[in-house]
């Protein structure tokens, strides 16, 4: 079984499925409140690579620390946060409140998008080579703790990362169940008017699902960063259709399953992807004599082809299949 | 001075202007009974009121007080409450959850107690605390729905079709409790009911909207009694 992917691969590529799982679901819950489809939410993300590579110039120039494991998801957390608050309540929901359509408002997270992309990128230029020579097209991944575990060696935030997006769906769960705003959020989530009749500021709750959202995005960013090979903020361009195609393959509408979509397609993406890569060119186009070529920059391939099949056997995605059906169904043949 | 007092009231929904110079007042203790043919504004009227539809114009008096350009959340603070025709009842929630989001404004340490009071007036939910509200009936719901509105011992109470679709015997429930409202505990309420003859039984004073505009005012027993009226729009022609 020689094509079988390493340690390291798979756990890289469970990494970066927690990330998309983290940008998915933060990317559904704006949607369900707002009813917005935020095309700027990957590079909010990015907002977190930002923090991270601000932190290796000028805090952890010295070399890989465990404290920027820390350090670096929590600012990032904040600062993505009170941008996406910022983009919400300055542009998004003036927007919104003079009748401007789904699709107005979605062009206009583009616009942000483009905006915030020029943005850090000036900045990222402004705070260049203090410690290191050229901080745009850098690779971080040197800055990444090394852990051995079992016989392999690691990067730290290939741990980190599914630790943290277990963590925080647990802390959002509890949130959403076991505290009144959070109560009163899935309430304004099923019915707006309903909720502001019963005494719910619901312009709090959407404020807040904004923040939550923009949060998930820079946890998600600031520790993808380091697997990522040169931090760019361009690079949200291309994350953006993955984490989409997590969305709707979860269920746009549905927050926990937007989790588990983009869990998925980054297992796709990054796993499938290699596992087709190593089937081709170590077992099959040797024994048929075909040429080899590599499939690694295909991955989008894998998301979006799945969107496609979800969409066709399931359009409301995973969330809308009848789960309990199949089980039920399991059960009798056992 | 009434409880409250509707002034030359134009609202509607965005550009579509629905309501029409409507004026009437409620008194505590008082069931006012709005009656209309479908499409005449019934609905727009506690809509407006309560802050969730468009006010172009008018005044909104509440208790002495002008609260027209409240928010509904702050509405709801205040003393008003409103039971919607449909989607009265979030269904993704349990019934506990459902009378403690209803609780929302009470201050943390006065919910339980409120809850164990709504549970005494509305028996059958105790079994169903952890039940999703989607699993009760039509009827059930209804209750549900006036359960969650005493929550906030509220002054002013209205009702969107409360009967609307109900079996027999689950509408003369739900009225029953309407009239338990107003006899037992003095509150004000405005009844928009679909079916005129159970709704102008019950009621207090009338108010008959065509078109958006006020066609008569006055009190129940005269709008129930005026032929013309009662045959022209609210089928009761006998």
């Amino acid at each position: 079984m020689g094509f079988l992917p390493n340690g390291t691969f798979v756990m890289a590529s469970i990494a970066y499925a927690s990330a998309l799982g983290l940008l998915s679901m933060g990317l559904s819950l704006t949607f369900v409140t707002t009813r917005i489809a935020n095309f700027a939410h990957a590079t909010i993300g990015m907002i977190g690579a930002f923090v991270l590579t601000l932190l290796v110039d000028r805090v952890y120039y010295t070399g890989p620390s465990y404290q920027i494991f820390i350090t670096a998801p929590v600012l990032s957390f904040l600062l993505a946060g009170a941008f996406a608050v910022f983009m919400y309540i300055v542009i998004m929901k003036p927007l919104a409140d003079r009748g401007n359509g789904v699709t107005e408002l979605m062009i206009a997270t583009f616009a942000v998008d483009i905006i915030l992309i020029n943005i850090l990128s000036y900045l990222l230029n402004a705070i260049r080579g203090v410690h290191i020579p050229k901080l745009i097209g850098l690779n971080v991944s040197s800055w990444d703790a090394r852990i051995h575990c079992c016989g392999v060696i690691l990067q730290a935030s290939y741990i980190v990362l599914p630790i943290a997006a277990i963590l925080l769906t647990l802390a959002f769960h509890f949130f959403l169940t076991k505290t009144k705003f959070g109560v009163a959020m899935r309430a304004t989530i099923e019915n707006p008017d309903l909720a502001e009749v019963m005494g719910v500021n619901t312009n709090m709750v959407y404020t807040v699902s904004w923040f939550i959202s923009g949060g998930l995005a820079g946890v998600a960013g600031s520790l993808l960063a380091f697997s990522l090979k040169d931090t760019s903020p361009n690079d949200s361009a291309l994350i953006i259709v993955s984490v989409f195609a997590g969305s709707i393959v979860g269920g746009l509408s549905h927050v926990y399953w937007g989790l588990i979509g983009g869990f998925i397609v980054g297992l796709m993406e990054k796993l499938g992807t290699g596992l087709l890569d190593n089937f081709y060119n170590q077992l099959l186009a040797p024994a048929l004599g075909w040429t080899s070529f590599s499939m690694i920059n295909y991955e989008k391939l894998m998301s979006l082809g799945l969107v496609v099949v979800i969409l066709l056997f399931a359009p409301e995605g995973l969330a809308g299949v009848d789960w309990g059906k199949y089980l039920r169904k399991i059960k009798r043949r056992w | 001075m009434a409880f409250l007092e509707v002034k030359s009231l134009n609202a509607g929904y965005g550009r579509f202007h629905i309501l029409f110079d409507v004026d009437f007042t409620v008194n505590m203790g008082e069931i006012l009974v709005v009656v209309g043919p479908n499409g005449s504004g019934k609905s727009t009227t506690l809509k407006a009121i309560f802050g969730i539809s468009t006010v172009y114009s008018g005044q909104i008096i509440f208790d002495g007080e002008d609260i027209t350009k409240l928010p509904a959340h702050i509405k709801a603070k205040i003393g008003l409450a409103y039971l919607p025709q449909t989607s009265n009842v979030f269904t993704e929630l349990n019934v506990e959850e459902n009378l403690r989001m209803a609780g929302y404004t009470l201050p943390p340490e006065d919910v339980e107690d409120r809850m164990q009071e709504v549970l005494e007036i509305f028996e059958f939910l105790k079994a169903k605390l952890k039940d999703k509200a989607r699993t009760l009936s039509g009827g059930q719901r209804q209750l549900l729905g006036m359960a969650m509105m005493l929550m906030r011992k509220p002054d002013l109470l209205m009702f969107d079709e409360p009967t609307a679709g109900l079996s027999p015997k689950a509408a003369r429930d739900v009225i029953d409790k309407i009239i338990w409202l107003r006899d037992e505990l003095g509150k004000a309420v405005i009844l928009v009911e679909q079916n005129a003859k159970l709704g102008l039984e019950v009621g207090d004073n009338a108010l008959l909207l065509v078109s958006g505009r006020i066609s008569f005012k006055g009190t129940a027993r005269e709008l129930l009694e005026n032929k013309d009226l009662g045959k022209l729009y609210l089928g009761l022609a006998k």
